[in-house]
């Protein structure tokens, strides 16, 4: 078991470096760079001394170096923690990028937290209760719920919001909570902001889950080992909980690893831009924008990161819950 | 002791079981309303939006109006002189200036009533790009110089938004479908290949798929986007946006394809076919690839709408399709600030159209799922 | 003279699918007596398991039991000695009631078919005996009067060792080696054989007055078959378990049944004391599925003989005998016209033909 864990980790290293060097191809593509840009803008402003200026920060950050050895420079200082610094702020990444992370993994986390805690009861629900009327409900609310964008039902939920309850929306908190310590205030106005991610993550996320839950257990259901548990004189509900619930969770961790971190991680990035969160996400798009390369191809290897550990993760609860895989 | 009698219903069963796989598979997608509404509803929007986009729009493309943000004009039924018709008609738009917030606002103005009528010679236009013509399906009265029907309003640049929604379909429509069609051709035919070759080949095109997937799709196709030079031509840019949905996304159908080609290749038919003397490629484009059919075109109706959100994201962020190409994403950048949600909500009206297309696709693939599997029971 | 122990008194039993009504059980009528082994035997959908499931409602939606009544003796201890018979009518209990749940598994346990999928694959065997032992001996026995003693030792409850013992010890009597390695083994590391002994430990860790054994060998090997076969014949004798048998194999049933009822089409047709059955069958299907078995000894010219035509299709069944289309010995006007009753035909022996009604 651990070998496995110490392989895979090496394998996720691994992949973080080819990934970190994609990244930086990627980043590097469009022709000139940030400071091509920050010259034009200097210029137009009738700053004469902007092209030393230029040159100076050029020299800086290494940029007139070739494309290789500015890559490896980058690269090596991962080990010390050091990120490269990002051009538009002017600091180093680590510190721009810094709570972000935190908040980023954390709001990915209690999406998921979120979106099981809703779906597999609802799913359960609905396989046992099947063409009830509340399966019938569930089912279409969880249709509409599939396939349904993220950010734009983020903006619409926005814009009711802002219509017709009349509220600040938008960001974690309220102007003026914004840097205060916590408090109780502060956090019954996080809480108002924040049930604005969380609907629009339980929409869009129990929807798939719901059915997939739904479709899982409707066919454990009819294997033979649950009718052996009924006749052994056990009661309904341990019969479908503890038997069937359990055995058909097991392709919903697969996909929580394969497709579910994904899509959250990847989601964050929109939905984040569209309703302020201080998540990384949006510094990732303004990134992009401008070409602050080691920013974006920093943030860019923190999601692929973050993703890969939680496919692992997800790989080990399967493990877990599973003894026929332990054996691989 | 009891008399019975045999119903003569043996024959009617008889008929249902000797029906071809296809017309079994027809009568049961009937049956799913749900899909028969997505299919009615996305031909609907291929038709409305993709071709005939130049009839169905009152205003063309361009036109700008001089009514700026203009709230949308509600359809009354009633004629010139306020009295009830059956002729739909618009109320007219009252300027106001609103000096304290320092905007320029429009007010529902009752005095003026504008009829609607329908196969007006409206703005000229060149049908499939070639033809001239002029008539639109609906419009006010070419006469009258005053008359305006925006019906879900204008833009910042008194553009009606109606004509602009169903101009930015085309292209985003268009984008999933041609995007999506060369992700099949693609996904397919390297997926067959590594299927029944196995071996390195099959290795190495693992490998590929499984790179490009490690990396989530939206901020790898944003990353991608933002490569493209501001300089390009809009043609340009939107062919290579098309591109790299394709690069991103043929890698899962690839797989999935592969996955069934690997079940497949082992089978009866494929023996025979092949100690008959069938080349490898007659095997895999005659013989393996059509079983696998029925599955892949599911996959792929159900990948277009993720084309389509894609797109719009990115347009939406600036990194995608830019003016004066117009599409649904181009058209919610207007609405990137808190404000203009505020005073011009109306300019957030793509998004029940993105969603319904959507939605169509999905609800079409699901029944396009369900029905290719005629055998199955529910 | 042994007590019954079960009674099944004219059962039906309907599914009420898309395209009709299906009969799947049609007035079926046996006892089992306490210590007998009784065997069915018939072909695939005749209603065997449909049978069985109902005298544990546990019939599957959406079949529902719409006739006839079943009935189990349960023996009471009453006044700390003496004991009493209780009669529980089954047909009326409800199937997720607490009544019928501690008959299922703690009175009268149940095997299946499939080894290789009747056990949860993510517990162990161990835990599988444990948790029915743990289930069934934790239920109060129910007591009239107030022996003060007996109330503590029937609600005193099994504790996690002990459960594991019991797990342990149930695994050598049905002789699987190495039990206390193999109690903390998943499903999918055990044999298929060994998995139909963990399933009969299962049953009989709660000693049950009977086991419902559901063809429990057609899915293995003829030779774990026998030693299967072996076990179930030993437990029965030491415990003094009823057995109701199910299966298609005729071998098998002569070996292990006393009595034997013979179904077709959902109706009980022939019963009898099992010898009697192989030597003087006397319905005309019992006869031919006799027949239809090779026998050593048979020269190798004579053909083997199959019953004519096809199992008829459940929504359009023949008028008059439902074996009618098939038999040799049909009987024009007649059979195909009335429905023959259950008609003794011996001194323990009934069939349901009209050969042997005056008519």
């Amino acid at each position: 078991m651990l070998s496995y864990i110490l392989r895979r980790l090496g394998y996720v290293l691994i992949m973080l470096v080819l990934v970190s060097f994609v990244s930086f191809l990627i980043i590097e593509l469009p022709p000139g760079d940030f400071l091509t840009q920050k010259l034009q803008e200097l210029q137009a402003r009738g700053d004469r001394s902007a092209e030393m200026r230029i040159a100076e920060y050029r020299a800086r950050y290494g940029l007139d170096q070739p494309l290789l050895e500015r890559y490896w420079i980058w690269v090596s200082h991962f080990v010390r923690g050091d990120f490269g610094e990002s051009f538009a702020f002017e600091r180093p990444v680590t510190e721009v990028i810094g709570q972000r992370a935190g908040m980023s993994v954390i709001l990915a986390l209690s999406t998921i937290t979120l979106v099981w805690l809703l779906a597999i009861p609802i799913g359960v629900y609905s396989a046992t209760h099947q063409y009830s009327l509340g399966d019938q409900v569930f089912t279409t609310i969880s249709f509409i719920g599939l396939g349904m964008p993220g950010f734009l039902l983020a903006l619409l939920v926005l814009f009711f919001a802002m219509v017709f309850l009349g509220q600040e929306v938008g960001g974690l908190f309220s102007r003026q909570f914004q840097d205060a310590p916590w408090s109780f205030g502060k956090f019954v106005d996080l809480l108002k902001h924040l049930w604005i991610p969380a609907l629009i993550s339980a929409v869009t996320g129990t929807a798939s889950l719901i059915r997939i839950m739904r479709g899982n257990l409707l066919d454990t259901l009819g294997q033979p080992f649950v009718e052996a548990a009924r006749a052994r004189g056990l009661k309904e509900r341990t019969v479908v909980w503890k038997h069937a619930v359990r055995v058909a969770l097991t392709p919903l961790v697969v996909i929580l690893g394969t497709e579910a971190l994904p899509n959250i991680v990847a989601g964050d990035a929109l939905v984040s831009t569209v309703l302020n969160l201080p998540t990384v996400g949006p510094l990732y798009v303004q990134a992009l924008q401008v070409q602050d390369m080691y920013l974006a191809g920093t943030v860019l290897v923190f999601i692929v990161g973050v993703t890969m550990i939680g496919s692992l993760l997800a790989d080990l609860v399967l493990a877990a819950l599973d003894p026929r895989i332990r054996l691989e | 002791m009891v008399e019975q009698e045999i119903p003569e219903v043996k024959t009617a069963k008889k008929q249902q079981i000797s029906q071809n796989y296809w017309s079994l598979v027809w009568w049961k997608f009937r049956r799913n309303r749900l899909a028969v509404f997505g299919g009615i509803m996305i031909v609907i929007f291929y038709l409305v939006c993709g071709v005939f986009a130049e009839f169905f729009t009152p205003y063309i493309l361009q036109y700008q109006s001089n009514y700026l943000e203009a709230r949308p004009q509600s359809l009354v039924f009633k004629n010139k002189e306020g009295h009830f018709s059956l002729r739909p008609a618009v109320y007219g738009l009252e300027e106001q200036i609103d000096m304290v917030l320092r905007k320029r606002s429009y007010a529902v103005d009752r005095t003026k009533i504008y009829p609607l009528y329908f196969f007006v010679k409206g703005q000229p236009y060149r049908l499939f790009g070639f033809i001239p013509a002029n008539v639109h399906l609906f419009g006010t009265n070419p006469a009258d110089a005053e008359a305006h029907a925006f019906l879900l309003g204008t833009d910042r640049l008194g553009r009606d938004v109606l004509s602009r929604i169903i101009y930015g379909g085309r292209l985003s429509l268009l984008l999933g479908l041609i995007g999506q069609v060369l992700t099949f051709v693609v996904g397919t035919v390297m997926g067959v290949i590594s299927g029944y070759y196995g071996g390195t080949t099959d290795i190495v095109v693992q490998r590929m798929t499984e790179f490009v997937g490690a990396f989530p799709d939206i901020p790898l196709f944003m990353a991608l986007a933002a490569a493209i030079p501001v300089t390009w031509s809009p043609m340009l840019v939107y062919f290579m946006l098309t591109l790299i949905l394709v690069f991103i996304r043929w890698g899962g159908l690839a797989r999935q394809v592969r996955g069934l080609i690997l079940s497949l290749r082992e089978r009866e038919y494929v023996l025979a076919a092949r100690s008959a003397g069938a080349s490898d490629i007659r095997l895999m484009f005659r013989h393996l690839l059509p079983g696998t059919m029925s599955h892949v075109i599911v996959i792929a109706t159900l990948m277009i709408p993720g084309m389509i959100i894609s797109e719009t994201a990115l347009s939406w962020l600036g990194l995608g399709l830019r003016p004066p190409l117009t599409s649904w994403g181009v058209l919610l950048q207007e609405v990137s600030s808190v404000r203009s949600i505020r005073f011009a909500p109306w300019l957030l009206l793509p998004v029940p159209f993105v969603i319904l297309a959507v939605l169509s696709f999905n609800m079409l693939g699901d029944g396009l799922r369900d029905a290719l599997d005629p055998y199955g029971g529910r | 003279m042994p007590e019954p122990l079960v009674e099944v008194k004219d059962l039906k039993v309907e599914f009420d699918v898309r395209d009709g009504i299906v009969h799947a059980v049609d007035g079926a009528t046996f006892t089992i007596h306490r210590g007998q082994t009784l065997g069915i035997i018939g072909e695939s959908g005749c209603g065997k398991s449909i049978t069985a499931k109902a005298i544990l409602q546990m019939v599957p939606r959406p079949g529902k039991i719409t006739g006839g009544e079943i009935y189990y003796y349960r023996r009471v201890r009453v006044n700390g000695s003496g004991e009493t018979v209780e009669q529980v009518n089954v047909t009326e209990l409800h199937p997720d009631g607490p009544e019928i749940r501690r008959i299922r598994g703690g009175e009268i346990g149940m095997i299946f078919q499939e080894p290789m999928s009747s056990l949860t694959p993510v517990y162990t065997a161990g835990s599988h005996i444990g948790e029915a032992v743990t289930l069934h001996q934790l239920m109060p026995l129910r007591q009239v009067g107030d022996q003060v003693a007996e109330t503590l030792q029937a609600h005193r409850s099994v504790t996690k060792e002990e459960a594991r013992e019991i797990a342990i010890e149930m695994l050598r009597r049905v002789s699987i080696p190495k039990p206390e390695q193999r109690v903390d083994a998943y499903p999918h590391q055990l044999s298929g054989g060994q998995r139909q002994r963990v399933m009969i430990a299962i049953a009989l860790s709660c000693q049950p007055v009977m086991l419902i054994a559901d063809e429990p060998t057609t899915a293995l090997d003829v030779s774990i078959e026998a030693q299967i076969l072996d076990i179930m014949r030993e437990l029965q004798e030491t415990a003094d378990m009823a057995i109701m048998f199910i299966t298609h194999n005729l071998g098998v049933i002569a070996e292990m049944a006393e009595e034997i009822c013979v179904m077709y089409m959902g109706k009980v047709v022939e019963r009898a004391n099992a010898v009697e059955l192989f030597y003087e069958p006397r319905h005309p299907y019992t006869r031919d599925l006799l027949k239809s078995i090779p026998k050593v000894g048979w020269k190798s010219r004579e053909r083997l003989v199959s019953i004519k035509g096809m199992v008829p299709d459940p929504f359009h069944l023949p008028p008059g005998c439902v074996f009618h289309p098939r038999c040799p010995e049909f009987m024009p006007g007649k059979c195909d016209r009335l429905e023959p009753t259950w008609t003794q035909v011996g001194a323990h022996h009934w069939a349901r033909c009209l050969l042997y009604e005056g008519v």
